[in-house]
């Protein structure tokens, strides 16, 4: 940090607007929606047109007493950071919620600013600045971050160099000040002001209290304490001090408009009535993710500009491309190679993955629209009601609906869970939800296999069953860790308001940039390693004509791929070795999937031959397996890093045994049915298929009804032989087994 | 003045909520981070769920909150 940069942190509670206005003055492009908490991480910029002055975007904090790692981050910022003083963020609409840390932050000393948002949005009466600077002794701006509204004025003090932080002294109760006048000599120095430190100690602030500790202070301040009988009831009397002093002051900074009479104002939005009505919230929810898969996926709709996209973009650019190379007239083997590693080996994956950017543009939209109006944190209190029951909150919704764009800040998110259980169960859940790079593959896929009509309900259908299963994968790890921990739900529910178009259109912008980065530098390097796989050998041939294909069974790839296409023959995947070796190399990048197949099979059509002797058994076994067998290579990074390397371990090994097991019942199922309807086995089969169905009914029953027995912390300490013990042993040995006789059968037939 | 808990609360209502168990500490300080501490007025907007989810205005903000340990209060309609 050079001598004349200055630093200031941004801090207020929740969705107050800190990181649109964070965005507004640095030009970044941080996180923002409609709901609470989306700031789960600090960041920090220098302002714009001025490289003197950095500032930081910190998670929103409710009180000065950190609750939650998120706010646990902010507090160590303002504890331990080099800064040279606070902007509070208010909403104009909470002045009664957010003055209570305006005060905490009085009393800190470091309080440089105040910055009042979304004064567009109230309609109550004015605000009197004046009187806020009088009481705080620092400046105060009405802005809307939002409409852009005051702005620039809100940071001319920041060019001018003209902010110093202040502070205030508030009086507490005799016993209170008495300790504050005892400790306050022995306290060391601290950015923080001593008064403050000792309020916040007796709060039970943990990073004070460590503070003190480290200072070998805290024995002596709990004897302070105790000497002086500071019970409970004295500590409450500092929030109402508090709350005093938020009251006189709003008496005198809010002017109420004529006519209005703040205390008779609806406090129901007319929309709740229908939003927090779980008969009418929920059909609109699935009617509202459908009605995005059909915008994004439809022929007439997605599919269209798709096609338009490619006719228009890509097909020009890759045919400029391709008469390039034909104007080299390759003669010999090298050139006829050169130009098939340059079309096929270098640019044909990434052309494949940069088609799908119309439906990522038009499903980012989507859901960046959905974050911004405010309707998640009102799914997230309907769906609460299914989510508590397998033992997370209702919150983890938010993470899911994150989810569908990517799943890496669907993880970094869980940092505001409510506690340990909820984190934990909440991250590993979140890889389990399609991201928008396999929904891409889904569509891929489906668009081959139902056609350009139907493949939106196709793809909607795998990505509905992601979030099934997502929460059933969280009802099995909250009772397999966490079994006797009970979560809280708290949300705010935001006001509903028009999305901000220019915050959508920017989170697009840097999504689509990401994924074209991603797609020339991961894909691209992926499909050229491929490649060459593809097209060399060990049997004294280093370089394979890439016209004789029949050489493609002595290169590197087949024989790489022998091993894991035995692993994939239960789940019918082995009957083919291009799909082992298409999922193999999609684990750093899923869209990798989607080039890999246009590599090894020749496009959709030739992935198509490939199925055909059992379509739709083969299709789904692989959709399954793809969605669920492990998360990204990025998405595995941050999961090590929030929630550790065991947990990150449970997700990855879990994850490959449930989408194996799902791939093998759904080939089982599903290429029973396809032989039934030819005909093939038909007894047989039918006989199978009945068991297995009504296998998997008991077990789902078995489950549910199991987990109310159980009554240790988690599975591993069940040791007692009950009957429900012994009805799960058989059934999973029973389910397992007709699973495999049907798959043997099956694949005994078509092979 | 009766002893009731916060789910089984009635609507509408407005209560002064004069104690807070302290079973769970989480709730017990995340109600108290958004100003629900004693001595403190909210409003009861809607009770849901069969009284496992509540809708309360605190500061003039709305939120909903949920607890499978029961909040205790000792209230009196204002």
């Amino acid at each position: 940090m050079s001598e004349f940069t200055k630093s200031y942190l941004l801090i207020g509670a929740p969705n107050v607007g800190k990181s649109t206005f964070y965005n507004k003055i640095t030009w970044q492009n941080a996180p923002v929606g409609n709901v609470d908490r989306v700031t789960t991480l600090a960041t920090s910029s220098k302002i714009r047109n001025n490289k003197n002055i950095e500032i930081f975007d910190l998670p929103g904090i409710n009180t000065l007493n950190p609750n939650g790692d998120d706010e646990l981050e902010t507090f160590n910022y303002l504890f331990s950071h080099k800064y040279d003083g606070v902007l509070n963020i208010l909403n104009a609409n909470s002045l009664k919620r957010d003055l209570l840390l305006t005060y905490q932050l009085a009393e800190a000393g470091v309080l440089s600013m105040l910055i009042i948002n979304m004064v567009d949005e109230l309609r109550t009466g004015t605000i009197d600045k004046l009187k806020l600077t009088k009481e705080f002794k620092v400046l105060v701006e009405c802005i809307s971050a939002k409409k852009n509204d005051n702005i620039k004025t809100a940071i001319r003090p920041l060019h001018a160099n003209t902010l110093i932080a202040k502070g205030i002294d508030i009086q507490y109760n005799k016993k209170i000040e008495t300790l504050i006048a005892k400790i306050m000599p022995i306290l060391p120095n601290h950015k923080l002001s001593k008064r403050f430190l000792i309020i916040q100690a007796l709060l039970g602030n943990p990073v004070v209290l460590d503070f003190f500790t480290k200072n070998k202070l805290l024995k002596k301040f709990l004897a302070s304490k105790k000497t002086l009988e500071i019970n409970d009831k004295d500590i409450n009397e500092i929030y109402k001090k508090h709350e005093f002093l938020v009251d006189q002051l709003l008496k005198k900074v809010l002017i109420p408009k004529t006519g209005i009479n703040v205390n008779n104002l609806e406090r129901k939005h007319w929309s709740d009535t229908f939003l927090l009505n779980k008969w009418i919230a929920v059909p609109l929810f699935l009617f509202i993710m459908l009605g995005i898969y059909f915008i994004t996926f439809y022929e007439y709709a997605g599919g269209w500009i798709q096609n338009q996209f490619n006719v228009y973009a890509l097909e020009g650019l890759a045919g400029i491309i391709t008469d390039s190379i034909s104007d080299l007239n390759p003669t010999n083997e090298l050139q006829v190679w050169l130009a098939h590693f340059v079309g096929d080996g270098m640019l044909g994956g990434i052309f494949t993955i940069l088609s799908f950017i119309p439906w990522l543009l038009i499903l980012i939209t989507c859901i960046t629209i959905l974050e911004q109006i405010g309707l998640l944190s009102r799914m997230s209190v309907v769906f609460d009601r299914v989510f508590a029951k397998t033992g997370i909150s209702g919150r983890a919704l938010i993470n899911l609906i994150t989810g569908f764009g990517c799943n890496v800040p669907a993880i970094t998110l869980t940092r505001n869970a409510s506690s340990v259980k909820e984190r934990v169960v909440t991250a590993i859940l979140s890889p389990f939800v399609s991201c928008s790079a396999r929904v891409i593959v889904y569509g891929f896929i489906m668009e081959g296999i139902l056609g350009t009509d139907l493949s939106w309900l196709g793809t909607f259908g795998i990505s509905a069953f992601s979030v099934v299963f997502s929460v059933l994968i969280g009802y099995f790890f909250s009772n397999l860790l966490f079994r006797k921990t009970n979560s809280v739900f708290i949300i705010e529910l935001a006001r509903l308001r028009s999305p901000d178009m220019n915050v959508v259109f920017k989170k697009v912008f840097v999504e689509c940039y990401s994924f074209v980065k991603r797609t020339i530098v991961v894909v691209g390097l992926c499909n050229l390693f491929i490649w060459i796989l593809l097209w060399t050998g060990p049997n004294n041939e280093f370089i394979i004509n890439p016209a004789n294909e029949m050489g493609i069974e002595n290169s590197f790839l087949r024989y790489i791929a022998y091993p894991f296409q035995y692993l994939l023959y239960p789940i019918g995947l082995g009957l083919k070795w291009e799909f082992s070796v298409s999922l193999l190399v999609a684990f750093p990048a899923k869209e990798i999937a989607a080039s890999s197949i246009d590599l090894l099979f020749g496009g959709i059509t030739g992935f198509q031959t490939a199925i055909a002797v059992l379509p739709s058994a083969i299709a789904v076994s692989y959709l399954f397996f793809f969605a669920f067998y492990s998360p990204c290579l990025a998405a595995i990074v941050v999961l090590k890093k929030e929630i550790g390397w065991k947990y990150m371990a449970y997700n990855i090994f879990y994850g490959l045994l449930f989408s194996y097991l799902l791939a093998m019942f759904s080939f089982g199922l599903f290429g029973g049915i396809e032989l039934i309807i030819r005909n093939t086995h038909t007894i047989a089969f039918s006989i199978l298929i009945t068991i297995l169905g009504m296998v998997i009914i008991s077990y789902v029953v078995l489950m549910i009804t199991r987990a109310k027995k159980w009554p240790t912390d988690s599975i591993w300490e069940i040791k007692d032989n009950t009957l429900y013990n012994k009805l799960f042993i058989v059934n999973t040995m029973v389910l397992g087994v007709t699973t495999l006789c049907i798959n043997a059968i099956v694949l005994s037939v078509v092979h | 003045m009766k002893l009731i808990s916060l789910n089984n609360a009635e609507k509408n209502t407005h209560y002064l909520v004069k104690d807070i168990q302290k079973s769970n500490s989480y709730l017990y300080r995340s109600l108290i981070n958004i100003g629900f501490f004693s001595g403190k007025k909210i409003y009861i907007k809607d009770v849901k769920y069969g009284g496992t989810l509540t809708l309360v205005v605190i500061n003039d903000i709305e939120y909903a909150i949920r607890s499978q340990d029961l909040i205790h209060v000792k209230a009196e309609a204002i």
